[in-house]
């Protein structure tokens, strides 16, 4: 019951997602809360966006006519390392709403604080990584068209990284600042869901872009 | 769609089974660290493998399929949840690769894949070879 | 009955309690205000383009200025008026039809108004300045680019295009989710209202095509602000990218311009044919089915680029496909009319020219879908007068027999039918005399989007009687506007249910209270108000007594002021990109203000109790 009465909690995306409705919420035909609802809707949208850029990037990959080719400049083992980070943060925020749901305040604290430092781990990885580029490779944004489509797609995909670093922090200060009082699993688990799709999109973005780089 | 008594209890708190255990996600994890792994030494071993690169665009697509579905089927739990959630991923995710696979074949001229390196400098002139011109009336 | 409860559903005034609205039905005027308000700006260029192509060589504007009008008409057509006035009926209906209190989420739905408006704003913003965005609503690479378009003229296009598929995206989330998920009890998939059903498939249609024209649009900038090379082919990039991207979205865009004008159409046939609608069922499928094909079809605007007779060949194959679903539709209408008690309203006159105007349209659009035959019109006026009778003749109809059929029910008063049928004949001679000889004009060769035409090719008749037509259709607009001001103080008290009507909302008093229903109705049938009105054999029922209603059950959500605050930041984010003539720092500096008062914003509005 307690969850119920304090809504809102979430950073930017928690709120565009639909953070924070009104707490009489009487059952829905599905019996999926709308905010979870409306947080696959918006994964089904996001299918788009990411197919849109990774599309993009698979027809220009080899169009550049100057600079670095793809599998000139692709460093593989950083990038799995990258991944597996990826992957074990998804790994926590599981737990992080499991002991959300089992009202084990530390545990849950300790949980989100660590799906909020994986995010951040992997964009460290992602910073190293365009540093690499542009310092060591001369790979700028404008170097050639590879290039241009490779940062936005990644870029896209870091952004949304970073959104969910945001919404994470809001999740872990809202929980030391109410402490018991708030355990608010339905927002918990929408950040979940949108943290998972980051990750599988990233799934994604390893195999048909960095594994698929001879092909 | 109407109200599904089971899938509401799914919400509460402390469904143990809507939610899996610990030692599921657990062994879960273990199981894509290997995958990651996998497609790792797969791909730094593809020569001495003697793997062809249509074998290896298919495997590793596989394996990735793999991790997608234990992610999206249990890490969000899609199997406990209305199957609605799932026909929403399924129709993003379906439109969304056949349209680009499209877009890709349409867009990418036949002559400019087969001898990479060549065609980039021609621009878009590649994309109307065959086309005989239209019939002056 | 009425005017108590006009008293008490807008007891509420004031400028700021516009401004913090959560309410969908208020937040649905404003989206119609607004679209009616835009459709002026756009109607007023359309009569600029036709006064300057009345005669040949014609001085009256310069070729510059014509193509930034051609621009703007279309961008402000599709974006600012058919969507949002589309988005107000969503807004005012979808919740009072499936008998639910409120949308999913009534602050986001006034996020997506606010971000709607700025977006608008910034693209009108372009007038004042005289940087009309003159590459075409498609807004083809690579005119766009920075070498062919150096002033900000494109920049409003693009962060206009981009901000208003924000608003539109955040409001397809909303309906799509309050529609699957807020019905009422009993109220099963199929027996929801047809316009929900439609407005269900377009709130489709956005949320999988709008990721593309964002993705495009981001490329767009990429190109102009950062220099990269994705539409430049000297740096390797392919013009024809934009084209496939704009057309993935481009075509979707087209049926979420149609959809929700049939489901209106539907509503109203049905209504004042006094009949259930022909083929419910069919209708759900066929809109589904053309939902679907819509994503399939997008190179049919392409055949003439040169993908290739393969290509051709199965786009022709799709775009013939959707031909079927739309059929089915149009015959359903005409079986609804058929044997009907038809009562010739100006909501019903609107509605039955859709069909006539939409089947012209849609013929036309059937001959382009053949390659050879698309190639002979292509870029011809022939393609201008069936698009103008897909979406003119067609959505803007529909959507004004909305107007007519709904007024009174959101202000409580009836419009005047005698000017309301003065509007209406003046609209259809109008609109066909504008249109009907761009079919002459586009088989005798005038190419579309020229600014002026020499005497000698003999396309100044045809050209003087479109704009004729053009000028009557503007009295009807004017006389619309006398209309709905006379009526909205000496209108006839509508009651709750003036047309005698199937859905839930006329169930309701007019204007409806602000948390719609005292007790949420229990569904079971298809037209269910029709069903508790009459019984099988068509004899009035004594309608049952009404629930008990305690007060205290109703919670409405609070105002607030965050979504107009959160709008605007992103606003201040897109504003960022148009100032780099001011130097870096103010340019970069506002994009980042915006970017923080976004998430201020964000952090007030998830704090907030709702």
């Amino acid at each position: 019951m307690l969850d119920s009465q304090h809504t809102g909690s979430a950073g930017t995306a928690g709120t565009i997602h639909g953070a924070g409705q009104e707490a009489h919420t009487h059952p829905t035909n599905t019996g999926v809360d709308n905010r979870k609802f409306a947080m696959w809707t918006l994964i089904a949208s996001e299918c788009f966006l990411f197919g849109t850029l990774i599309g993009n990037y698979l027809i220009h990959k080899n169009r550049g006519i100057s600079g670095p080719k793809p599998h000139e400049v692709y460093q593989i083992d950083i990038t799995t390392l990258s991944t597996f980070d990826l992957l074990m943060s998804s790994v926590a925020m599981v737990f992080a709403l499991y002991y959300c749901n089992a009202r084990r305040l530390r545990l849950f604290q300790f949980w989100t604080g660590v799906v909020a430092l994986g995010g951040l781990i992997f964009l460290g990885f992602q910073y190293i990584e365009f540093s690499h580029f542009v310092l060591k490779e001369d790979l700028g944004l404008t170097r050639n068209i590879f290039a241009s489509s490779f940062y936005l797609l990644t870029g896209c995909h870091g952004a949304h990284v970073t959104v969910g670093v945001i919404w994470m922090l809001s999740i872990l200060i809202t929980s030391l600042i109410k402490g018991d009082k708030w355990f608010n699993s339905t927002m918990v688990e929408v950040a979940g869901l949108y943290w998972h799709f980051v990750d599988v999109v990233w799934i994604i973005i390893f195999t048909v872009v960095y594994l698929f780089v001879y092909v | 769609m109407s109200h599904d008594v089971k899938n509401a209890k799914n919400t509460h708190a402390h469904d143990e089974k809507a939610h899996g255990s610990i030692k599921l996600y657990v062994i879960f994890a273990v199981i894509l660290c290997l995958i990651t792994f996998a497609e790792w030494a797969i791909f730094k071993k593809r020569d001495a493998l003697g793997i062809s690169n249509h074998m290896l665009v298919f495997g590793l697509l596989l394996l990735s399929l793999v991790k997608f579905v234990m992610v999206c089927g249990w890490y969000m739990h899609l199997r406990y949840d209305h199957k609605s959630l799932t026909n929403m991923l399924i129709m993003g995710m379906v439109l969304a690769s056949a349209t680009f696979a499209v877009v890709a074949v349409v867009v990418h001229p036949k002559d400019c894949s087969a001898s990479k390196g060549e065609c980039f400098r021609l621009g878009d002139s590649t994309a109307v070879p065959e086309e005989p011109a239209p019939a002056s009336p | 009955m009425s005017a108590s409860a006009h008293s008490q559903s807008y007891s509420k005034t004031g400028l700021w309690s516009w401004i913090t609205t959560v309410d969908h039905k208020r937040i649905g005027i404003l989206y119609a205000c607004s679209a009616l308000a835009f459709m002026v700006i756009a109607g007023i260029d359309a009569l600029l383009m036709r006064s300057q192509l009345a005669l040949p060589d014609n001085g009256l504007i310069s070729a510059e200025t014509y193509n930034g009008l051609v621009t703007m008409h279309g961008t402000s057509m599709i974006f600012l008026f058919i969507m949002p006035l589309s988005a107000g009926f969503f807004n005012f209906f979808t919740p009072l039809m499936i008998g639910a209190p409120d949308v999913a989420f009534p602050r986001l739905n006034a996020l997506s108004f606010w971000i709607f408006l700025f977006g608008g704003l910034l693209l009108n913003f372009s007038y004042l300045i005289g940087q009309m965005p003159a590459v075409g609503w498609f807004a083809y690479a690579n005119l766009t680019l920075r070498q062919y378009s150096p002033t900000v003229s494109v920049d409003f296009w693009v962060w206009g295009i981009q901000i208003l598929g924000l608003a539109s995206l955040i409001a397809a989330i909303n309906f799509f989710t309050t529609i699957l998920n807020m019905r009422a009890p009993g109220m099963t998939l199929l027996k929801m209202p047809i316009f929900i059903w439609a407005t269900l498939v377009t709130q489709v249609l956005l949320i999988l095509a709008l990721p593309v024209i964002t993705v495009a649009c981001v490329m767009l900038s990429f190109d102009r602000a950062f220099g990269t090379g994705f539409f430049d082919p000297g740096a390797g990039g392919y013009v024809l990218m934009w084209e496939h991207l704009f057309w993935v979205f481009g075509h979707p865009e087209v049926y979420i311009l149609i959809l929700p004008g049939m489901g209106i159409v539907s509503e109203i046939l049905a209504t004042f044919s006094r009949k259930p609608l022909f083929g419910y069922s069919v209708m759900v499928y066929s809109t589904c089915a053309i939902g679907f094909l819509g994503f399939a079809v997008w190179a049919h605007h392409m055949f003439t680029v040169g993908m290739g007779p393969w290509a051709n060949a199965l786009f022709s194959a799709a775009t013939m496909l959707i031909a079927i679903p739309t059929g089915v539709k149009i015959f359903n209408w005409m079986s609804t009319l058929w044997g009907g008690k038809i009562r010739f309203t100006t909501a019903a006159l609107y509605a039955i020219s859709f069909i006539a105007m939409f089947t012209f349209g849609g013929l036309s659009g059937i001959m382009h879908s053949s390659p050879p035959i698309d190639t002979q019109h292509h870029d011809t006026y022939f393609v201008v007068a069936h698009f103008h009778y897909v979406l003119y003749g067609g959505a803007v109809m529909a959507l004004f027999g909305g107007i007519y059929y709904w007024f009174p029910k959101v202000t409580g008063r009836l419009m005047n039918e005698t000017l309301g049928k003065i509007q209406f004949w003046l609209y259809m001679v109008g609109f066909n005399l504008t249109f009907f000889p761009m079919h002459f004009l586009g088989v005798q060769g005038m190419p579309r989007r020229i600014y002026t035409y020499a005497p000698d090719r003999g396309w100044n008749l045809w050209n003087l009687i479109c704009t004729m037509g053009a000028y009557l259709t503007a009295i009807g607009a004017f006389l619309f506007a006398v209309n709905v001001f006379w009526s909205l103080f000496k209108g006839k008290i509508a009651g709750n249910d003036p047309w005698d009507a199937r859905t839930l909302e006329w169930s309701l008093p007019s204007p409806p209270l602000e948390h719609n229903f005292d007790v949420i109705p229990t569904v079971t049938h298809l037209d269910e108000w029709w069903h508790r009105k009459y019984n099988e054999d068509g004899t009035r029922k004594v309608l049952a007594p009404a629930p008990h209603f305690d007060p205290q059950t109703i919670h409405l959500p609070n105002p607030s002021y965050w979504p107009i605050v959160l709008a605007f930041g992103i606003l201040l984010i897109g504003t960022g990109f148009f100032l780099p003539s001011f130097g870096h720092v103010i340019s970069i500096g506002t994009s980042v203000t915006g970017a923080l008062v976004v998430l201020g914003s964000a952090f007030g509005w998830s704090y907030e109790k709702a």
